[in-house]
């Protein structure tokens, strides 16, 4: 018996299929990357220690160089010059993880000289 | 006369089979359904922390003073109105006279340290600790007059 079924040759299954993981895997990084580029409960905390360390560094009159380890995050407090003033300063609070900040915030503070 | 007809076991698996797909699709909903959910759940409370520390701070900023009224009440004196905040176990209500907003938090623990001016407790730091070891924290730093008055315990 020699019938020909009419099908899809195997180049154009295979091309097919390909094309659906592409838009697949392309459809996956974007969601990721929507995921990540909103608020997570890990820039929530990032957010909420500098905050900490911020107020915490008013309340002590703690005006120095410092950086803390706290759930994982890495809180770096520095303190900068600001233009040509010795008593005004920039107090810089960065959140790292994984060498990614996530969260800063830089404020002109007024420093009593000893 | 023979009908053509599906027999009763053709039958049987083909609704075997298809409730097995059903299952597994209704099971792949109801998942999905409840991951949107955590998912939302999870963005609002994110979104009324930051709302809350924002406005929190904002008035923090602008205030002139801020006084402890009760045990777990602060009152936030500004130029023209004072608002007062309730932290309540379950929740935090914010008043302006009779507007009130509130925000669904449970406070597990307030700290308060102010100064003493007269019968008054003007408060320098606040911080309010949340559930699942969240915390608030606000500084609010005095003009001249108040550090004065904060040293003497007099009212100018």
């Amino acid at each position: 018996m020699n019938t020909k079924i009419k099908a899809f040759s195997i180049i154009e299954s295979m091309v097919a299929l390909v094309i659906v993981v592409l838009m697949f895997s392309l459809s996956a990084m974007v969601f990721a990357n929507v995921a990540s580029t909103g608020s997570t409960r890990e820039k929530q905390d990032a957010y909420m220690l500098v905050k900490l360390m911020r107020n915490e560094t008013f309340k002590n009159q703690r005006f120095i160089d410092e950086v803390v380890v706290l759930k994982n995050i890495t809180i770096e407090k520095t303190l900068l010059d600001y233009q040509r003033t010795d008593n005004l300063k920039i107090l810089q609070i960065k959140a790292i993880k994984n060498e990614k900040q996530l969260f800063e915030t830089k404020e002109i503070i007024s420093v009593a000289q000893e | 006369m023979k009908l053509k007809a599906f027999s009763l076991i053709e039958i049987v698996v083909a609704l075997f089979l298809s409730a097995i797909v059903i299952s597994a699709v209704y099971s792949g909903y109801v998942f999905t359904h409840q991951q949107f959910f955590k998912f939302a759940s999870i963005k609002t409370e994110i979104s009324n922390y930051y709302k809350l520390s924002e406005v929190l701070h904002r008035e923090f900023e602008m205030s002139q003073r801020v006084l402890k009224t009760g045990e777990r009440r602060i009152a936030i004196e500004q130029m023209n109105q004072t608002i007062n905040y309730h932290f309540d176990q379950d929740f935090i209500v914010r008043a302006i006279k009779e507007q009130t907003d509130t925000f669904f938090f449970k406070v597990e623990g307030l700290e308060i340290i102010g100064f003493n001016i007269k019968n008054e407790v003007v408060l320098e730091h606040l911080r309010i600790n949340l559930n699942e070891e969240r915390t608030l924290s606000f500084t609010k730093t005095y003009g001249a007059i108040l550090q004065i008055e904060k040293e003497d315990g007099n009212s100018y």
